[in-house]
């Protein structure tokens, strides 16, 4: 398994999004990001996400706080909806 | 496609504002995005519509063309054919009422994608061939870990080729796994791109778990007496002792699984493995005389 790190400074620049909504996402725990000497990286696999937290702030206009919660809900949602599948698995 | 009022779709009515109209199509996306509801194929179609109801709404000439053909887009020919001719006639255009309208669907909620946008910015970045003779040299680094270190997530800080090197390991790290850092391996020559650096992860065996995915496997040895008449026995696990229930009669060889009690799943929050117990039973030693009398009777009353 291999993962791949990319510069913020490229991902932003391509997303057309502000690095520091970047750096906040990641002090709130939302995001994870590498850093090396000054450089921060983020790794290829949360892209999707960041795409997603993006979309939500600049499209859907939620801040920091709202992303959080969505994050917090859809996991919850994500759990209870696979173990829904999982009893009706068990039921048929 | 049945006909979509497209005021209806976002609550408005016809004399609604631009202000209005953006106001309306961000709530009912807060609401309706994909992204927030997951597996909801009545809010993915109810988001389509808004955002299909916005585009036209938003842009003055289709809202022009929407709020002069409505519903009768369906006669959109036989109007056309009668623009035409009232044309032929010398007096005014004529234009297919949905001609320029651009619907764009999909949106972009589908998160196992990239937009078209960043695979292009990067696509041909991430692709293979970028070997040439004057790119510079990959590093390779290795992060030694132990079995209970890669079921935790946490930081690590390291050197490699001078540079300081602050990494998150994630919880559930497999040993081997490697990531990639662009552009940290040594200078290129003649102008060439910087090679790339690689950390593999070594994680170290457990002398008390044998690993298989997430799963761990561990022993668990058990007295005669508690494997014939049941009792409690103590399981070690990455996390401490845990306390289980030893049915009567057990077999040896016999598997107990605790729930979740294994590694975390990579990257998957709040998902483990699970631990196998596999039960090895001890016979006991240096039987007293007594002891081997009482065996005796009890193999006599098996016979």
């Amino acid at each position: 398994m291999e993962r791949t790190l990319v510069k913020i400074i490229d991902v932003c620049r391509s997303y057309r999004i502000e690095s520091t909504f970047v750096r906040d996402l990641h002090e709130n725990g939302l995001i994870e990001l590498v850093s090396v000497e000054e450089e921060e990286f983020i790794d290829e696999e949360e892209l999707g996400q960041l795409e997603q937290y993006s979309t939500w702030h600049y499209d859907l206009e939620l801040n920091l706080q709202g992303i959080e919660v969505v994050r917090h809900l859809l996991n919850r949602i994500e759990q209870l909806q696979f173990e829904l599948r999982k009893l009706e698995g068990h039921t048929k | 496609m049945a006909f979509l009022d497209y005021y209806n779709v976002l609550g408005l009515d016809k004399s609604a504002s631009q202000d209005d109209i953006k106001k309306a199509y961000r709530k009912r996306a807060r609401k309706y995005h994909p992204d927030l509801n997951p597996n909801d194929d009545e809010a993915k179609k109810k988001f389509q519509e808004i955002n299909e109801a916005n585009e036209v709404l938003t842009d003055p000439e289709k809202r022009k063309k929407y709020d002069q053909y409505g519903e009768n887009w369906k006669h959109g020919e036989e109007h056309q054919k009668a623009q035409q001719q009232y044309s032929r006639q010398g007096r005014g255009g004529t234009q297919n009422p949905f001609e320029g309208f651009d619907f764009d669907y999909s949106g972009n909620y589908d998160t196992g994608e990239y937009s078209d946008f960043f695979e292009q910015m990067f696509g041909s970045r991430f692709g293979g061939g970028r070997k040439s003779a004057f790119r510079g040299q990959d590093l390779n680094a290795e992060i030694n870990l132990t079995l209970k270190e890669a079921s935790t997530t946490h930081q690590r800080t390291f050197t490699v080729n001078g540079k300081n090197i602050r990494i998150t390991i994630p919880a559930g790290t497999q040993n081997g796994q490697k990531i990639r850092l662009k552009g940290q391996g040594t200078a290129g020559a003649n102008g060439g791109p910087k090679g790339d650096l690689y950390i593999t992860f070594t994680v170290a065996a457990d002398p008390r778990f044998q690993r298989k995915g997430d799963d761990l496997y561990t022993k668990l040895e058990l007295d005669l007496y508690t494997a014939l008449l049941g009792g409690n026995a103590i399981v070690n696990s990455l996390d401490g002792q845990i306390s289980v229930k030893i049915k009567p009669e057990t077999q040896n060889g016999t598997k107990i699984r605790l729930k979740e009690k294994g590694l975390p799943v990579y990257k998957q929050e709040g998902k483990f493995g699970d631990l196998y117990a596999e039960i090895t039973i001890k016979n006991p030693k240096n039987l007293s005389e007594e002891e081997k009398n009482l065996f005796q009777q009890l193999s006599d009353l098996r016979k």
